[in-house]
């Protein structure tokens, strides 16, 4: 039986005991497209299309899945605000939406978009090469003390970035924070010693997880990674650093109240499903369901810290 | 165009250039997070760079001037067949054409636009006005369409028209 | 051995050989048309991957990005538009023979080179991975700096007549590269507020505006047909003697193909390149480059269908996906449950062995594809010219548009090619431009990481070994090149710029 039929089959068995679709309440469209600014085979749109194939039989229709890539985001944006608030239509947000509003203040920003519900936390880990003497943050600062060390962050503008910025502020340590175009890029030069340590996703070194070629260090949430429970959290080991990659949906302004309803029935039931569990499990995304209430709210406090920690770096305006 | 004052022009272009981008380069905002080169470090450089280059070719062209002032009246070279302000003439209206063409795209969508767009160079280019360029035209644009809209399924620009249908 | 025995058996299952031949079709048509590149061709594909198994899935990617490093060379030839990156250096000799009306004998020689490129990047691929793996690890940023530097010591003999003009040209390329978010700030340079040029001027707009546009403007002054040299619509493959000739150029591509695909970043572009100007260096008829010489299309063709193998490897063996194109068949594989990285072998090696039976199979399939779609690509390209100038101005829109589905994109390409036509005027080299802007943001940002890691000392660049060696390697080239243009000026003192017809 193909992964396919599996889905099917599953869902179907669903229904038997009653948690598939919200038969009650019938969703308004027949097509749900859902957009994301990367291309084909990056981050959200993996994610897209993987929660696309457990979403359609939850609300009981058709989800297709939209790269409006380039301008990182800010055409996303602006395609997102001109779409119909009738449920038609979803993005899926990542800090980088923040990001690029923050950064280059395109015509359409986050502040055009609705925020509709977070499905998951992206963890976000410290990371050295197996052979590294570094066991612990502690040995990490210790060893920056002593010389010269350089610590690797995917991307110049990114969340991981800003922790390790923020690592280096509340350790008191003076070290090299290199940037790459990639985590990818940036795991090799963990591997191969250039730095002490990197901060990336799991999904990123999984690989390297599994074969033992890299060591976790921290994790940077709030809570120890049930995948991985004994590596301790950075402020467990005293460094008051902690960062919440969310990957969460929103539309445009002025989405009708029964559409939100449903999307908050909808979303919890989905990352209950255990077939969905078992693949996002894998990937090590943690369900992080957060309410449309509560949702904006978060978003605009996430822009807020974003925005002044681009303005203390000095990186926009005052 | 004889090789003196060709250098002269492209002399004198590459001196505005490096100007403007040394202008727009030491306005590159400076941040806390910058490293021993800054932002600005390497478009300063570049923009330097290019100062000094440009200054070089026009000394140089100068000079050579000085050297044998009859050289600017020494008729151009062979290999150029086409005099360069015809060229330039002839090639800013396939220019034109094209700006046309991203003006009236948002608006009346691909299909359309790129049927003019190919009827209007091939006329420009020579082709004689007859049924046949027209059907011609239709033709291509309706090969690139199937091409491009529908087996690569890219979303070309839609424009008012489409919404008709 | 025993590889080659699953390989084999796996070669043997029709759904493979299909996905192969569909994605090699696809490729070729799609690296054909300009703007559309390996890595948007494969991205297009990747929906349908979804429903299929998963070795059919991956060979189906792979056979795409095979198939479109070939194809990326027909529009180099026919009508001076690289339609990939990796396939600008192409254009250099390949559109020269068409003009001679050899344009079947050009896209012979770069099908047959494309094909030998492919079957020698995959036993690479196959056998020497692992120690591969190993240089790609010993690449640091340093090492990548270096890296960049070789790829631009090249300028110094691209840059025909003129050295200080090959060099304002190639400052132009850099300060073009230097448009978009900072690498080490990551603040906006040059952006002028549109979000568009956030992540930079693609090269392959320039390329297109350089190339391609330039031409056309270039000829829309020359009326009628002017001189065209018809070609005929046969394709030839080279005879013995010729394919004698050819075997230094292909080698040369072969080896730095090699290198140059497994380090993340460098990619084909930089491959081909070097690869044509190493061919020339060696080459018994150094004369005969940038006038149409076999060689000069055969290197660069070689080099980056090796390149499309070989860029596997940091992918099959770390995850990492060296360029565009490995990214997107990243997600492939990720789609379909499967992570690509040090446990693939370990755990799905029916799978890695099914991709290269894929591959296999998609290197033979080039030449099938070839020959059913150039006949129609050289009938094209012999219509009267009118019609033809219409119909290259409109594919280059159609297939600019369709890479960012931005209008942006078409003014920057048009830019490009008003730019191009007063270099050409000017007489300013245009190779250098597009080295520049292929290289720059990777010279830039590893240098600055380089010093980042080493707190501002330039040593890091002599205590790296891979970094000095290139390092010492580009003043050899660029020292080489200044001997020849001394000696060629002291050989024919009088010569008023004997007329590089590249511009």
């Amino acid at each position: 039986m193909n992964r396919r039929m599996q889905a099917v089959a599953l869902s179907a068995a669903i229904m038997a005991i009653g948690l598939g679709p919200l038969a009650a309440q019938t969703y308004p469209v027949k097509t749900v497209t859902l957009v994301t600014h990367s291309s084909p085979g990056g981050g959200s749109d993996v994610f897209l299309r993987e929660l696309a194939k457990y979403l359609a039989p939850e609300l009981g229709v058709d989800v297709v899945v939209d790269n409006v890539s380039g301008g990182s985001g800010a055409k996303a944006m602006a395609h997102m605000a001109a779409q119909p608030a009738d449920g038609s239509v979803f993005y899926a947000t990542t800090p980088t939406f923040i990001y690029t509003s923050l950064l280059s203040k395109p015509e359409k920003t986050y502040k055009d978009l609705e925020p509709l519900v977070n499905v998951f936390e992206d963890p976000e880990v410290i990371y050295t090469a197996a052979s590294s003497p570094v066991q612990t943050i502690e040995d990490a600062i210790k060893g920056a003390k002593e010389q010269r060390v350089s610590w690797g962050a995917a991307n110049p503008n990114s969340l991981e970035r800003q922790a390790l910025e923020q690592l280096k502020k509340v350790a008191g340590v003076d070290v090299g924070i290199v940037s790459y175009e990639g985590g990818g890029d940036m795991m090799l030069n963990v591997l191969n010693g250039t730095l002490q340590i990197g901060v990336g996703e799991i999904q990123e070194i999984r690989s390297q997880l599994d074969s033992g070629e890299v060591r976790l260090v921290a994790s940077l949430g709030d809570e120890r990674l049930a995948n991985y429970p004994d590596v301790p959290t950075a402020k467990e080991s005293g460094y008051d650093v902690s960062v919440r990659k969310f990957r969460g949906l929103a539309g445009p302004k002025g989405l009708p109240a029964d559409v939100i309803a449903i999307w908050e029935k909808a979303i919890p039931a989905l990352l209950e499903n255990p077939e969905y569990k078992k693949a996002y499990s894998e990937a090590s995304l943690l369900p992080d369901f957060v309410p449309h209430a509560e949702y904006g709210p978060f978003i605009d406090t996430f822009a807020a810290e974003t925005e002044s920690y681009l303005k203390e770096a000095g990186i926009t305006e005052q | 165009m004889p090789p003196l004052s060709r250098d002269l022009i492209g002399g004198a272009t590459a001196l505005l250039l490096a100007a403007a981008y040394l202008a727009l380069a030491v306005q590159i905002r400076s941040s806390a997070r910058d490293d021993a080169i800054g932002a600005a470090g390497l478009p300063k450089i570049l923009g330097v760079a290019m100062l000094a280059l440009a200054l070089v070719l026009l000394l140089r062209t100068g000079l050579a001037w000085l050297r044998a002032g009859r050289a600017l009246a020494a008729p151009a070279e062979g290999g150029q067949a086409v005099p360069a302000r015809r060229q330039i003439l002839r090639a800013s209206g396939l220019v034109a054409i094209g700006i046309l063409y991203l003006l009236i795209v948002p608006h009346v969508g691909y299909l359309p636009a790129i049927t003019l767009l190919i009827l209007a160079v091939a006329a420009y280019q020579g082709a004689t006005p007859s049924w046949r360029l027209a059907g011609i035209s239709i033709a291509g644009a309706l090969v690139l369409w199937l091409f491009f809209g529908l087996l690569l399924g890219i979303p070309m620009p839609g424009g008012a028209i489409a919404h008709w249908f | 051995m025993e590889t080659l025995a699953e390989v084999g058996a796996q070669l043997l299952s029709w759904q493979l050989l299909l996905a192969a031949f569909i994605g090699v079709a696809w490729g070729v048509v799609g690296g054909a048309l300009p703007g559309i590149s390996p890595s948007i061709s494969m991205a297009l594909l990747l929906p349908f991957t979804y429903a299929l198994e998963p070795t059919p899935a991956i060979v189906l990617l792979a056979a795409v990005y095979v198939g479109a490093e070939y194809g990326g060379s027909i529009p180099a030839i026919l009508i001076r538009t690289p339609g990939t990156n990796a396939a600008a250096a192409t254009v250099i000799d390949g559109y020269e023979m068409n003009l001679q009306g050899k344009a079947g004998l050009a896209l012979g020689i770069s099908l047959y080179s494309g094909v030998i490129g492919s079957l020698f990047g995959l036993l690479v691929l196959m056998l020497l991975s692992e120690p591969l793996a190993k240089v790609a690890l010993a690449f640091t940023p340093p090492a990548y700096f270096g890296l960049g530097v070789l790829g631009l010591s090249i300028v110094a003999s691209l840059s025909g007549e003129s050295l200080l003009k090959g060099f304002m040209a190639c400052l132009l390329g850099l300060m073009v590269a230097t448009i978009g978010t900072d690498p080490v700030t990551g603040g906006n340079r040059f952006t002028f507020g549109y979000p568009d040029l956030l992540g930079g001027v693609a090269p392959i707009l320039i390329m297109v505006g350089l190339f391609a546009l330039t031409e056309l403007f270039a000829q829309a002054a020359i009326p009628g047909e002017g001189n065209r040299v018809r070609s005929s619509p046969r394709i030839r493959l080279p005879d013995w003697p010729l394919a004698r000739r050819l075997i230094p150029s292909q080698l040369i591509g072969c080896v730095l193909g090699s290198f140059e695909g497994v380090t993340p970043g460098g990619g084909g572009t930089v491959a081909a390149f070097i690869s044509y100007n190493e061919a020339r260096r060696w080459s018994r008829h150094k004369e005969e480059f940038g006038k149409g010489s076999p060689e000069g299309v055969a290197a660069p063709e070689t080099a980056n269908n090796v390149v499309a193998e070989t860029a596997l490897v940091p992918l099959l063996s770390f995850g990492v996906p060296g360029s565009n194109s490995a990214a997107v068949l990243m997600g492939g594989f990720l789609i379909h449950g499967l992570l690509p990285g040090p446990m693939l072998f370990q755990r799905s090696a029916d799978v890695v062995y099914g991709l290269y039976a894929g591959l296999f199979a998609a290197s033979l399939f080039q030449l099938a594809v070839a020959f059913v779609i150039l006949p129609t690509c050289i009938w094209l390209v012999n219509r009267p010219k009118p019609y033809l100038t219409a119909f290259i101005y409109a594919l280059v829109f159609s297939g600019v548009y369709s890479i960012n589905h931005s209008l942006f994109d078409l003014g920057v390409v048009l830019i490009a090619g008003v730019v191009g036509l007063f270099m050409r005027l000017l007489r300013f080299p245009i190779l250098p431009t597009v080295l520049g802007v292929v290289l720059g943001f990777m010279i830039e940002s590893n240098y600055r990481r380089s010093l980042v890691l080493s707190g501002d000392s330039h040593m890091i660049f002599l205590t790296d070994p891979i970094a000095l060696g290139l390092l010492i390697f580009s003043a050899i080239v660029v020292l080489g090149s200044l001997a020849r243009h001394v000696y060629d000026r002291n050989r024919k003192p009088a010569g008023p710029a004997a007329a590089v017809k590249e511009g």
